[in-house]
């Protein structure tokens, strides 16, 4: 591929031809996921989305991780709705910990079936909530004010 | 083709953000092939392959609201999908090595074979072609049936083009031009090809970082 691709019409034409030769497509249960996922679409305006902002098995992240912390530990901190929520995912598949500022209140796991386990948030901010054993999940706190949601994230099934 | 096969991704994705659960089944039929294809490049187990799939559907249900340039889309499907199977592999195959000498950084082993920059070539290419096919997506109908005639091999003459179209021979050329000129205008492509040489450098960069990770 030249610098500045497609600078003539026969090579733009030619890619095309690659482009749109068929593709596999999503497998059906892929794909029903990925319907499903519609569900999740946030529809309430006053649900603030805390973002990921660290990830301790993220490509890049893995290094930066703290010695001495546990091997198998997944490290996360998410971002938002003027909330910072650490979490740390033991081996046990216990989510462990803080929301931040604390004001109490409940955290809960979601999975893309609904709510897994709900716990509560103690007066420093701390919690510790069960995770399931694989796939995606996300914490939602309430704590008073408005409802925070997490980023997506997967669990992995190595666990 | 669905009845979104014209619209642009922009269209899909303010509609799906309003709600509309078919423009979100037309982003999936869009954008599905391609989650599939930066999947196919790593070596996952089918449940694996399936959790990263389902992941990256439901970050972008959440991140609709927030895509202000929907030509970046393919770039964020290809990465986002690529990050999650980077990560499910080194989860699975490293090792910590604490050294006594260094107690500040524990040294990663993976034994994953990765060669993040043949990876990354290919990764892209993925994205060019994707920005292909929404270009040719949003071409309108006469356009579209033009230059998927032209498209077809061994290419057929002005002729049967003609034939086929309905159309005078002595048309054919100056539409043609015009088409390819709406093609390679079309926001999809042009937002690439301006990205292009910088997002080259940005996944070389990463796939270096990546390869200084893993070894």
């Amino acid at each position: 591929m030249t610098q500045l691709p497609w600078d003539d019409d026969p090579s733009l034409v030619a890619d095309l031809r690659e482009a749109l030769a068929p593709r596999e497509a999503l497998p059906p249960d892929f794909a029903a996921a990925a319907r499903a996922a519609f569900a999740w679409r946030t529809v309430d305006e006053d649900l603030f989305l805390a973002e990921l902002s660290f990830d301790s098995s993220a490509p890049q992240g893995a290094l930066a991780t703290r010695a001495g912390s546990a091997a198998g530990a997944r490290l996360l901190v998410f971002d938002g709705g003027g909330y910072r929520i650490d979490a740390e995912i033991d081996d046990d598949g216990d989510a462990i910990g803080q929301v931040s500022p604390a004001k109490g209140g409940t955290v809960c796991c979601q999975t893309p079936d609904g709510t897994f386990a709900e716990a509560p948030i103690d007066e420093a901010g701390c919690f510790s909530v069960r995770t399931p054993a694989a796939g995606a999940v996300r914490l939602r706190v309430r704590a008073g004010g408005r409802p925070v949601s997490t980023d997506w994230i997967n669990l992995g099934r190595r666990r | 083709m669905s009845e979104f096969s014209g619209e642009s991704t922009l269209c899909l994705v303010r509609a799906a953000s309003g709600g509309d659960e078919r423009a979100w089944g037309a982003l999936i039929d869009r954008y599905g092939p391609l989650v599939m294809a930066v999947i196919r490049r790593f070596t996952l187990s089918r449940a694996d392959a399936a959790d990263v799939n389902q992941t990256v559907w439901l970050r972008l249900v959440e991140h609709l609201d927030r895509i202000r340039e929907p030509e970046a889309l393919p770039k964020w499907i290809v990465q986002t999908t690529r990050h999650e199977c980077l990560r499910l592999l080194r989860a699975g195959t490293r090792t910590w090595l604490y050294d006594p000498l260094d107690g500040a950084a524990e040294t990663l082993v993976s034994t994953a074979a990765l060669a993040p920059g043949d990876l990354d070539e290919r990764l892209l290419a993925e994205e060019r072609r994707q920005a292909l096919r929404d270009a040719y997506a949003e071409l309108p109908p006469r356009c579209r049936e033009l230059v998927g005639l032209l498209l077809v091999d061994p290419p057929l003459s002005y002729e049967q083009i003609g034939e086929r179209l309905g159309v005078p021979i002595g048309s054919i050329g100056p539409t043609r031009g015009r088409c390819v000129h709406k093609l390679r205008t079309c926001p999809a492509l042009v937002a690439f090809i301006g990205a292009a040489g910088q997002s080259d450098s940005h996944v070389r960069k990463e796939a270096r970082r990546d390869a200084a990770a893993v070894g």
